[in-house]
């Protein structure tokens, strides 16, 4: 009897584990059918744009809609792709991804098609142009381009000055920062030297992580020729006398004492968050964040590096896209439309964390701070573009990774470095997957 | 218990049936992965965009060991870990426990202080030390500049020259109360009179321990030694946490390189070779320890 019991037990527990999944209710004659759509999003997305109170009100309007909002607290890629190959999914709109995280996804041709969103209120005229561009890719199949995500939140890379150290150093006119003259050694080194002398902490400072190293060397390089490219395509320029001079520049600052390089971007931005430094190149989002700190939006101006007005800067996007498997599109378009692309959301989240809405009319009325840098940061990130997705950019960081930061701290020469780059990055895939 | 030899056919389904659910977990999450990713390394295959891995045989492994710089830079940083790990670890265990062994009273308090560190979880290890030796807001220097050292503070986590150095240390750290139970435990079972009669004979401190006690530790040493050994070549958490491979590639494990290519570059053959190797590397490293200390010591150990 004892071992009927234990035999009974374990095939229980056996089952219980083994059968898996719940049985959705049917829905009873009469009733409307619900259909559920799942949207799984970063919780930084859900701190950002307040998604959960942004989704109740689709919710409210949808009836026949339940929805379930899911956190993605890692990025899955592998796990995504697992489910997908099987025809199931555990999501069917996902509210996040930069360029690098979905080009494996892109690539793979995992989602869906999104140019039959660019209508009405969504048309491609109506996007700040920069930003579109991020979304747009080479089919994976060849034949044409296409958007297999949207972008909905966009980020510049930008140079944020300390207003009051700026006024200390001689640096202010007109109500405005003076900008950096240009690109010659005397005018630049002047330039940022006059910063320095009114910086207890140093006139600049850079995250020189993984990730913000690429903007931190495309972006001025771009600024100063209207590109970061090599001529052939293949790589970021390391060739050109742009590209030497501005890592010459990154080690001169950076020997001179005028610049700090953090490795770490916790480090940069409470570097920043002292009130000590002069200025920071980084995302203009993140550049914000002194506000939370001195509680005065004035405390900040934003510039550009000489000529990025006209040339440009590197911008980059997280974007909301389906997977190519989900079966309740027509509810996953719904919601990107009326939630993620709504003018409440988009400009809740720049009023609150200085997210960039990607849509030109949002940034008029209904903004309710640095109204006055809109034109600065907008004339850059429309000029801007994004960092080209190689088939091999993951390897090609990792190579950029090992060397652009030894120069910049002065642990190697520029021209070793550059060479280095060029050497290693040899027989990697440039192919990009970006439309042009 | 009835005797299996009489061949029971209950007996052995009995047997069968309360093995069953563990050879299914150990087949399922255990060998299986074994033997695929086995399979995976023999392969070219982008889990993203490839519809099926395409078997390449032992090319893969060739073009790693002979072209991927990457995998160079790996390798070398993590012998440069393990030998540093191994000698520090091995070297402080081994001393923190003869020190613990010679107190009178208090053995057990030691034994928990220094064995603490390993519940501690990883990740949390290395974020602390991040925090702790932080170039500006760490602790580390702060104290250093308080004793007049200002002059060798460091970006010990951000510089190529001391990036690996700090790893080790964060190890050291959380792993040595390990081996140091280890060591402890071999020490006690030390017989007093083999001392005493050394002392008798004049032996001094230092000559107990090297003609003594170290002579007797050897199978412990065995043990905590592989222990140690394996844990040196099987770094991941630590560089991923505090210093994601940089900077440059002075904190790259060959565990976070595999790790990279199938996570990051979704290279499921790339990632399965340098597992592979990792494994055979830890193999034949054990190989020679066993060599060192001899076969027969494990068996007392």
């Amino acid at each position: 009897m004892k071992r009927f019991l234990t035999v009974l037990v374990v095939l229980c527990v056996a089952t219980a584990l083994f059968a898996g999944g719940r049985q959705e209710a049917e829905p009873q004659e009469g009733e409307q059918e619900v259909r559920t759509l799942r949207v799984a999003a970063p919780p930084w997305i859900y701190k950002k744009f307040d998604l959960e109170n942004y989704a109740k009100e689709f919710d409210a309007a949808h009836p026949e809609v339940k929805l379930e909002l899911i956190r993605a607290d890692k990025w899955g890629g592998p796990t995504y792709i697992t489910e997908w190959k099987q025809g199931t999914t555990p999501f069917d709109v996902f509210v996040g991804g930069s360029g690098s995280m979905l080009a494996p996804l892109i690539a793979g041709g995992w989602t869906e098609p999104m140019d039959s969103m660019f209508t009405g209120d969504m048309a491609k005229d109506e996007f700040v142009g920069g930003f579109l561009s991020a979304g747009h890719y080479k089919k994976p199949e060849g034949g044409g381009t296409y958007y297999p995500c949207i972008p909905f939140v966009g980020e510049v890379s930008i140079i944020g000055v300390n207003t009051s150290i700026m006024k200390d150093a001689g640096l202010w006119a007109g109500g405005g920062p003076k900008p950096i003259p240009g690109w010659e050694p005397e005018e630049f080194r002047n330039w940022f030297g006059a910063l320095n002398d009114a910086s207890d902490l140093g006139a600049h400072v850079q995250i020189w992580d993984r990730e913000f190293m690429q903007y931190n060397y495309c972006g001025p390089i771009k600024a100063m020729t209207g590109t970061f490219m090599e001529e052939d395509g293949k790589g970021f320029d390391v060739t050109s006398d742009a590209a030497k001079r501005w890592l010459t520049y990154l080690q001169e600052m950076h020997d001179e004492g005028v610049a700090t390089y953090t490795t770490t971007d916790d480090q940069g931005y409470q570097k920043w968050k002292t009130n000590a430094t002069g200025s920071f190149y980084a995302a203009q989002g993140h550049i914000m964040e002194l506000v939370s700190v001195t509680e005065n939006e004035s405390d900040i101006a934003y510039l550009g590096w000489p000529d990025a007005d006209k040339n440009g800067s590197i911008i980059w996007t997280h974007s909301v896209w389906i997977p190519k498997v989900a079966k309740n599109k027509d509810l996953a378009k719904a919601f990107i439309r009326e939630v993620v692309f709504s003018k409440e959301m988009q400009q809740w989240s720049f009023n609150n964390y200085g997210k960039l809405p990607v849509m030109k009319d949002y940034y008029g009325e209904g903004i309710t701070w640095f109204q006055d840098q809109m034109p600065t940061i907008l004339s850059v990130a429309d000029a801007s573009s994004p960092i080209p997705l190689f088939t091999d950019l993951q390897e090609y960081l990792d190579i950029l990774f090992k060397y652009l930061p030894e120069a910049a701290f002065g642990r190697m020469s520029v021209d070793k470095a550059l060479q280095n780059i060029q050497d290693e990055s040899e027989g990697l895939d440039f192919s990009d997957l970006r439309a042009q | 218990m009835k005797q299996l030899t009489k061949n029971s056919l209950r007996d052995r389904l009995n047997l069968a049936f309360f093995l069953f659910p563990t050879m299914l977990f150990v087949i399922i999450f255990i060998a299986f992965p074994v033997i695929f990713s086995g399979y995976l390394s023999l392969t070219e295959f982008n889990y993203a965009s490839d519809p099926a891995p395409q078997f390449i045989g032992l090319k893969g492994y060739i073009d790693m060991v002979k072209s991927d710089i990457f995998f160079h830079t790996a390798l070398y940083n993590q012998m440069r870990f393990a030998v540093a790990y191994f000698l520090i670890a091995f070297a402080v265990s081994l001393v923190l426990a003869i020190f613990v062994n010679e107190l009178q009273r208090g053995v057990q308090v030691f034994q928990v202080i220094f064995y603490m560190p390993m519940i501690v979880p990883m990740s949390l290890v290395g974020i602390t030390f991040a925090w702790i030796l932080s170039p500006d807001l760490g602790i580390f220097n702060h104290m250093l500049r308080l004793l007049g050292l200002g002059h060798i503070t460091h970006d010990w986590y951000g510089e190529p020259s001391t990036a690996l150095n700090s790893l080790v240390l964060a190890r050291t750290w959380k792993m040595i109360g390990f081996t140091l139970i280890i060591f402890l435990a071999g020490l006690q079972g030390i017989s007093k009179s083999l001392k005493e009669s050394a002392r008798v004979d004049g032996a001094n401190f230092f000559q107990e321990i090297v003609f003594i006690v170290l002579p007797n530790l050897k199978p412990y040493m065995l043990i905590g030694g592989i222990w140690i050994l394996i844990n040196s070549l099987k770094v991941f958490v630590l560089p991923q946490v505090i210093t994601q491979g940089g900077p440059g590639s002075a904190t790259l494990t060959l565990y976070l390189y595999s790790w990279k290519l199938a996570f990051e570059r979704l290279e499921m053959g790339e990632a399965s070779q340098v597992a592979y190797l990792t494994a055979f590397i830890i193999l034949f490293f054990t190989w020679i320890l066993n060599l060192i200390f001899k076969p027969e010591t494990a068996q007392k150990g």
